[in-house]
Formats: C-alpha cells, sequence, structure tokens
C-alpha cells in the first residue's frame, strides 16, 4: 500500500515535500485534546437556578416511584469516538507542519424494548488534517478536487475499492495566532488534532438535525447524548449559518458527562459547588443550575446526579455524572418535573454495568456504553489505515 | 440457495476461527435452536455448506459473574432492573456435514446462516431420493421450533441396515425410558413389509421375548394408538398394522393351571393362540439336544476345560453315555460318574471333582420342564421348527422371559445354533435370504463378563462377523451399551442411542460422541433416538411413532 503520501508529494508538483517519519497513534496522548473539550469556568460569582422550583436548597432526592416509573424516556443514544494519527511532516515551503489523519465514528442507538437496541446511524468518515498553506493558491476548488484526485488514486488498490474505503474531508488547520506560550510545533499538532475533533462534534450535531428532521425526538423520546452538548463555534468547521439552525435542535436531547469539573459553577450563595456533588446521596441530584457559555453565548442548564445507592465506589465523584440542557431562550427555566424525571430516567439507565471493560463503570451509562462500542467496532483497523499512506 | 429464514452471522475470530471440520455463528438471544438442528451457509464457488448444530451458548457483555452481580444492584434479586437488559446473543458452534459442490475449505467470516426447508435438510444429511437407493423407513427428524417446525422422513440405505454393505443393529438405552423394544420392532415391522411387498430378497424373522409380555401379541393391533400416532405412521408412508405371519413359542410347563406354558402371558390368550394354530410349547429332548449340552454350561467359567471335557466325554457315548436317551438317565450316569470306585471307565479319564462341578451345573438346569423326555404332538422343537419351517416373511416369537438363566441362554444357544445350521446347509430350497434375530438383554450373552470360551458367545460373534455375508442380522438390545463385547458392537454397523445415564456416557464408548450430545443422551424422550448408521453424515436424531401392536403397560 503507501500511496497517499506519494501521491500528496507527486501532485504538489514540488510544493510539498513529504519526509516520510514515523507514522504514530495520537490516541494514547489524552493531553493533546483536553484542551479543546474544557470548558471556561462560569466567572459569575453566584449561580441562579434553571428550574422551576425555586427552593433555596442544595439538593433534591429523587422518589423511587419516579425511578422506578415504567416506561423510559430514553428512546436514542448518541455518542462520537476518532482515532488521530500523527502521519508525516510535510514541508510547505519554509515551513514544516505536522500531517494528521483520522477515522471520525459518530453513531446514534435505538432502544425499542429491554431487549431491542439497534443502529439508528452511523457516520463514519476518514479525514486528512493538513495545514491552511497545503492549499497554497487559495483555491476555492481545491478539497473536492483534491480528495477527488486522492480517492481515485487510493482506489487502484484492490482491497481499498473492494471495501469503498475513501477520504471524506481535507481538513486545512490554521497556521498562524493562537497562544504564544505553546511550543511551535505543539501548536500545530494540537491544531491539527483540535480539527479533527471539529469535525467530530460538527458530525454529532448533523445526526442530532437528522433525528429532528425526522421528527423522532418529542417529549417521549429523548436523546442521551455522551458527553457534553455545549459545542464551541470557534472549533466547528460548520458555517455559521449551518451552526445556528443546528442550535434548535437540542429541546430533547441531554448531555451527560462521566468526567466533569466540579468548580465549573459556584452554588446559589456562591459557595464552590463541587463540595455539594461531593457529598450528594444516592440519587440525589443538585439544583439545576444556569451556565451562560463564554464560547456560544447560549445558556444551559446543568445539575449533577449521583446515580448508584453504592457503598463500593472508588471516589465521592466515581458515580456523579454531570447532565445538561439547553435552554433556548436567556431566562428561561426548566420544570422542575422534567429534570426530575430525566434524572431517575438517567439512574435507571447506569443498569446493567459495564464492570470490568471499563474503569469508568460507576459513571457509565449501559447504553451509551453499548452506542460506544459500537461506534469502536466500526473502526478499519490502524494498521490498515496507516498503510494507506 | 432457497429462501429460508436468515438467523444469524458465521463469526471466525483468532480463538474460534472456522475449520474444514466446524464454524461458529451468531444468533439473536431468542432464536431458538436444539442440537441436530441442520443450518446451511452460503459458500465459496456458489455452493452451499450444511452444518449441523452442535453447541449453542449464551454470552452477554458481561466480563464476570461480579459484573452480572453488580448488574443487579449489588445483589438485588428483583426484576427489571434498569431499563433495558445486558446485550446478549447467541453464538452456536455447527459441524460441517457436507458441501454442494464438495467445497471444504472454512466457511467465511459474516456470511448468513439460514435454516433449511425440508430438501435441504435431507440433502444435508444424504436422506435425499437420490442419496437412498433401496429406501427403508426408520422413523423421522423433528427441527426447529414454532412455525419454522420442520419434519422429515428417515429413509436408510436398507443395504446398509440389513446386508449386504452393511449389516447388524445394536440398540442401547435404559430400561424403561428408552423404548428400545419398540423403536426395534417399529423396524422390523417396517422391513417385514418392505420384503414381503418389494421384489428381490425375502427375509424372516425371529424374535425373544424376554420380560413379561411384550412381544406375545404382535400381530394383533394396538387399539389405543393414538390418531397423533397413526398420522405419523401415514406421513411416513408405514401402515399402522401389526406384524404378520407371527408364530408363538411358549416354554412348556407341566403346570396345566398355567396353561402348560411357562409365560407371564394369560393361559386363556395362549390358549386362544394354540387354538388358532399360531402358537406350540416347545421342548427339549435328550435325543435331539445332547450335541447342545456345551449350551448349558455357557456362563460357566471352564479355563481348564474340565466341562468341555464332560461334555465331550457324554457326546462320544463313552462309558455308559452311549445308551442315554433321556435326561434324567443321564442325571443318573453323571451321578454314577461322580461316585468313589465307580467302574464305566470315565474316572479314569476325567477327575471325579471334574464331574461334580459338571453335576452341579448341569443337573439344576436340567430340572426345568422344557427338558422332557418324549416329544407329544402338542410339542414341539423349536431348533427343527426354525430349521424346517422358518419360511419368508415369517415371525417366530419365543417366549423365554420366564425361564432361569441358563435355561434361557440355552434357549438362545439352540436358536442361534440353528439358524447358523439352516443357513449354512439345510436340506431346503425356501430358505428365506436372510433371518433377522432380534435379541433383548444382550448383555446376558455378550457382555464383557460372559466368560471367553462360552459357546454363546462364540455363536454371537460368528453371527456378528459372518452373518453380514450369511444373511444372518442380529438387532441386539441392550441397556448399556459398554458392556458388550467389543467385537459384537464394532460389527454393528447402526447404532442407536436411546436415554441413558451420566456414569454410561463417560465411558470410552461413548468417546466420539460430542461433549452436547452425549448430556442430550442422558435427556432423550422415549420414542427419540440418536442414530448412527455408515449411510448418514453425521448421527441424528431421530424419532418414531408408537407401537402398532398390542401393547401391554404392566407386563
Amino acid at each position: 500500500m503507501g500511496k497517499v503520501i506519494q501521491f500528496i508529494q507527486d501532485s504538489g508538483e514540488g510544493r510539498y515535500t513529504c519526509f516520510k517519519t514515523q507514522k504514530v497513534s495520537l490516541d494514547t496522548s489524552v493531553s493533546d485534546v483536553l484542551t479543546y473539550d474544557d470548558k471556561t469556568s462560569s466567572h459569575a460569582k453566584k449561580s441562579s437556578f434553571a428550574e422551576s422550583d425555586d427552593r433555596r436548597v442544595h439538593t433534591v432526592r429523587i422518589g423511587d416511584k419516579l425511578i422506578n416509573r415504567y416506561r423510559p424516556i430514553f428512546s436514542f443514544f448518541l455518542d462520537g469516538s476518532r482515532h488521530i494519527y500523527k502521519i508525516d511532516d510535510i514541508a510547505i515551503g519554509k515551513k514544516i507542519y505536522p500531517f494528521l489523519a483520522g477515522q471520525i465514528i459518530v453513531g446514534c442507538c435505538q432502544r425499542k424494548s429491554r431487549d431491542e437496541f439497534r443502529k439508528y446511524a452511523i457516520r463514519h468518515q476518514l479525514v486528512l488534517s493538513l495545514p491552511e498553506d497545503f492549499n497554497t493558491d487559495d483555491d476555492p476548488y481545491f478539497k473536492p478536487y483534491f480528495l477527488n484526485e486522492l480517492n481515485k488514486e487510493i482506489a487502484k488498490l484492490k482491497f481499498v475499492k473492494e471495501r469503498n474505503i475513501s477520504f471524506s474531508n481535507l481538513i486545512l488547520y490554521k497556521t498562524d495566532g493562537g497562544d504564544a506560550s505553546e511550543s511551535e510545533k505543539d501548536k500545530l499538532k494540537n491544531r491539527g488534532v483540535a480539527a479533527i475533533q471539529s469535525e467530530m462534534t460538527d458530525d454529532e450535531q448533523r445526526l442530532v438535525a437528522q433525528l429532528c428532521a425526522e421528527n423522532l425526538l418529542d417529549d417521549e423520546n429523548f436523546l442521551l447524548k455522551d458527553g457534553s452538548i455545549e459545542y464551541n463555534p470557534r472549533f466547528s468547521n460548520l458555517s455559521d449559518a449551518e451552526w445556528e439552525l443546528m442550535r434548535s435542535n437540542y429541546e430533547h436531547v441531554v448531555g451527560v458527562s462521566k468526567a466533569f469539573d466540579p468548580d465549573l459553577i459556584p452554588n446559589f450563595e456562591g459557595n464552590r459547588l463541587s463540595r455539594t456533588i461531593c457529598e450528594l446521596k444516592p440519587f440525589e441530584r443538585t439544583k439545576a443550575y444556569r451556565y451562560k457559555s463564554e464560547h456560544s453565548g447560549r445558556e444551559y442548564a446543568i445539575w449533577y446526579l449521583r446515580i448508584r445507592n453504592s457503598n463500593f465506589r472508588e471516589t465521592n465523584f466515581s458515580d456523579v455524572v454531570k447532565i445538561e440542557m439547553v435552554l433556548n431562550n436567556e431566562g428561561d427555566v426548566l420544570p422542575t418535573e422534567k429534570i426530575d424525571t430525566i434524572s431517575a430516567n438517567i439512574i435507571q439507565e447506569a443498569f446493567p454495568v459495564c464492570y470490568g471493560k471499563d474503569s469508568r463503570w460507576a459513571n457509565h451509562l449501559y447504553p451509551v456504553f453499548l452506542t460506544e462500542c459500537f461506534c469502536k467496532a466500526n473502526y478499519i483497523h490502524g494498521d490498515i489505515f496507516i498503510n494507506l499512506f | 440457495m432457497s429462501k429460508t429464514s436468515i438467523i444469524g452471522k458465521v463469526s471466525a475470530t483468532e480463538k474460534s476461527p472456522s475449520t474444514i471440520d466446524d464454524f461458529y455463528f451468531w444468533t439473536d438471544k431468542k432464536q431458538i435452536l436444539s442440537p441436530f438442528d441442520v443450518i446451511k451457509v452460503k459458500h465459496e464457488g456458489n455452493s452451499v455448506t450444511y452444518g449441523i448444530v452442535e453447541e449453542i451458548n449464551h454470552v452477554t457483555d458481561s466480563t464476570s459473574h461480579f459484573t452480572s452481580y453488580i448488574s443487579s444492584d449489588f445483589g438485588d434479586t428483583g426484576v427489571g432492573i434498569g431499563n433495558m437488559n445486558r446485550l446478549g446473543m447467541n453464538y452456536v458452534k455447527a459441524r460441517v456435514v457436507c458441501n454442494t459442490e464438495n467445497i471444504y475449505t472454512p466457511v467465511l467470516d459474516s456470511q448468513q446462516v439460514s435454516l433449511c426447508d425440508e430438501e435441504d435438510i435431507k440433502k444435508a444429511l444424504g436422506l435425499s431420493d437420490e442419496d437412498v437407493k433401496n429406501p427403508l423407513v426408520c422413523g423421522y427428524l423433528q427441527m426447529y421450533q414454532g412455525e419454522a417446525t420442520k419434519r422429515v422422513r428417515v429413509v436408510l440405505n436398507s443395504h446398509f441396515l440389513v446386508g449386504p454393505d452393511g449389516a447388524h443393529i445394536n440398540v442401547s438405552g435404559i430400561s424403561g425410558l428408552a423404548a428400545k423394544t419398540s423403536f426395534s420392532m417399529f423396524l422390523l415391522k417396517i422391513i417385514q413389509s418392505k420384503f414381503r411387498t418389494e421384489d428381490g430378497e425375502t427375509a424372516a424373522f425371529v424374535f425373544f421375548n424376554v420380560k413379561g409380555r411384550d412381544l406375545m401379541a404382535i400381530d394383533e393391533p394396538n387399539l389405543e394408538l393414538s390418531e397423533k400416532d397413526r398420522a405419523i405412521y401415514d406421513e411416513l408412508g408405514v401402515s399402522a398394522e401389526p406384524f404378520t405371519s407371527v408364530r408363538y413359542f411358549y416354554p412348556y410347563s407341566k403346570d396345566k393351571k398355567a396353561g402348560n406354558v411357562q409365560s407371564y402371558a394369560d393361559p386363556n390368550d395362549v390358549k386362544s393362540q394354540v387354538n388358532q394354530g399360531k402358537a406350540s410349547c416347545y421342548i427339549f429332548t435328550y435325543e435331539d439336544s445332547k450335541d447342545k449340552l456345551d449350551l448349558l454350561l455357557a456362563n460357566e467359567d471352564d479355563s481348564t476345560g474340565t466341562l468341555e471335557s464332560c461334555v465331550n466325554f457324554i457326546l462320544n457315548g463313552s462309558g455308559n453315555f452311549g445308551s442315554v436317551s433321556k435326561w434324567n438317565t443321564l442325571k443318573e450316569q453323571i451321578d454314577a460318574c461322580t461316585q468313589k470306585g465307580d467302574s464305566n471307565g470315565a474316572k479314569n479319564e476325567i477327575q471325579i471333582a471334574s464331574w461334580r462341578k459338571f453335576k452341579r451345573c448341569i443337573s439344576k438346569a436340567i430340572t426345568n420342564d422344557i427338558f422332557a423326555n418324549t416329544l407329544t404332538d402338542i410339542q414341539c422343537d423349536v431348533t427343527k421348527e426354525i430349521t424346517e419351517h422358518l419360511h419368508a416373511g415369517d415371525v417366530f416369537v419365543i417366549d423365554i422371559a420366564r425361564l432361569d438363566e441358563n435355561s434361557q441362554s440355552f434357549v438362545f444357544g439352540c436358536v442361534a445354533r440353528a439358524i447358523y445350521d439352516m443357513k449354512l446347509g439345510a436340506d431346503r430350497t425356501d430358505i428365506p435370504d436372510k433371518v433377522i434375530l432380534f435379541v433383548d438383554e444382550l448383555n446376558k450373552y455378550a457382555s464383557t463378563d460372559i466368560p471367553k470360551n462360552s459357546p454363546i458367545l462364540r455363536q454371537l460373534l460368528d453371527i456378528a462377523e459372518r452373518g453380514r455375508s450369511l444373511g444372518i442380522i442380529l438387532f441386539s438390545v441392550e441397556q448399556f451399551r459398554s458392556a458388550i463385547h467389543d467385537r459384537v458392537k464394532g460389527n454393528c454397523a447402526t447404532q442407536a442411542y436411546g436415554r441413558t445415564n451420566a456414569i454410561e456416557v463417560s465411558k470410552p464408548d461413548y468417546r466420539y460422541i460430542p461433549k452436547v450430545y452425549q448430556n442430550m443422551m442422558t435427556r432423550l424422550s422415549p420414542g427419540e433416538y440418536i442414530i448412527s448408521n455408515p449411510a448418514l453424515r453425521s448421527i441424528i436424531n431421530i424419532k418414531f411413532p408408537r407401537p402398532a401392536y398390542k401393547q401391554f403397560p404392566n407386563g
């Protein structure tokens, strides 16, 4: 194999030089991506409630009756995953840039009954992440033309043709500006990674849009998304118009994060919320607080919930999840009953457990775990992917 | 590949790859399959590979039982914890039975696996019309569950069942639950019909009734046969009629109250059978049976050959034995030989101790009423009846159920020898081409514990080894196959395994049978058998209807 690098070099007609350095996976190094996942802590001194019940209490116990409610409200589960590789170093002009590539998978599964868990949709993309300078002439038609030619070239490989493997996107990361404290080398690599990560979050939003377009989400059928639903328009490859359109799709979407910054927002008294989270009793939640994203300017209702009734937790945060919902308009509040119902459902989603398969089992929700497994099962093997280059 | 429902896909992994012999496939956890079900997979060269289900496993993504425990909210035994059940599926191990184009490279991963239609099942197991010449119905297969249920007639090539290509059947299974006799009779009835209706070879039958009065009314219809069973007979294309041309032979008894027979049969029934001319009492006179004296000693260990010397001494007419013509006189003469100072010459050749042993063994046996002095018109010599009057299509049923063990062996030995002698050269032109000998409780005559020099064992070995070419076919039945002499069961082309117990299936005899089938043998229902036959591509699980002849449920 090994067609892509040669093609890039040949198609550049002397504009690019590839060094054919070692190809490595960047997935093991978590620090590369954390900077893009992090949210800025709220600057507010006190947080206001984002739920209709405005009693000034720290926690709310979810009643057993509600937890044992017959019909679950979550019907769809969404997760995104990506594998990123540093493929090579590419010299354009006098500068050398990292050449990255990745596989992005965004999957959504539908649950119809206790035993029926099926794929609803999956988006699988192979993408290249190269510096802006790669499009040396700033040609607006460069990307589609390049991809078309590249796919034609790799399709000459029988294996690739039989399996219909093709690259769907060329993402060009910015090469100037940004944080001066970062080393130049890491900065470029991180930007390449961020560009692929952004494509994944865009794909997630596209899939949510697809669910909404098909009218599958309503009060009886919510979508549970793994991770935060606070997207940063700065890290999106979507156009502004597309971005805005998609933000209206989140009325029936709940984001659940396993790992979170407990001090993202203060409580209503202006104290650290982390203490309340830490002391949550089983099936207790914090009040839902309003959080305004500095990136997008949108407001979210955020609350924390302890999902297990167990004395065996590893840390005090082991079985607490962060739950987010979008507030459509500034100042909106969510009905407390809705928050409690969602919380009760999330408690129910905590069983069965993925103990033994995932170290984060205590925070994991089983259908989310399954969706994650489904996404990962659809990757093209890393060795095959790397050998395309 | 004909259109049938797809139930899963082949899964070939590093640890469990597809091989030439077997492969794995996954199915939905609610898909009901059973061992012996046949499935098919599309394979290279536009061919179809057929597999037979061997093992079915249910797995979930739970890594340990501990995970399951935690998933039940740390030991909550209530139902419906959480909003969904753990992801699970069944994976099935299937053994390759054949490929339509003889392509035996392993089936490929992700190929669809389907259930089979009737034609497929026949093709897979070698039961299709093209595969089976000289068809003989042996029962039916029932496959799949619910709407997908298929019932397929099992037809075997009779040449592999009763010769010339393969002969002898061994049926094993525990008492009461295995329905060994019923299965044997089902087959024998079909063989009788086949040889009667089809041109070509002829067959006659000799059955031993060893328990109750099981076989003492096989020519009378089973009035309690259910409609369901009748429908199965119809479906199989077999008549639900009892045996025909049956003659019953009862052991003679002096007891008039018992109707002059030693039998579990009702004396009135016996009388009625006698009146209809289809039953007689048998006896053995000394004159006609002296050459079979050795058979009375069949169960005695005679490693030094002393008993055999005594028998030879008598047969040669040495001493005063030349003038003996009655059992009583024989006893007196043997008595004399055991006395000190006897002058008949025997003492010089055979030690008194040997005569005493001989007397001990033989005296008790010949006290039975079947050892009579004179053959009258109401009695018969069963061996003579066989050699002279056993014709094509005839069924001779010899009742030995009420005889003591030694006498049973003697009768069995005499009959086996008579059949053998008839086939080897009786002065008749109408000798049936095949004589099928049905012997229940084979362990009494050919178990591993029987002394090696037993004349009955030798006779049975001869039948097992040479019977196929002579046209003597052995239908043997026993509880525990492992207890039977290797050369007897080894020569049986067809093996039928009924329900048995766990200890039995752990014996080396069952080593070649996959574990799951071994376990199945301990759960088989009455009327269900696992069959192995050289004409079949795999061992199969067959069923058969209840017997069409009169049953005596209480013995």
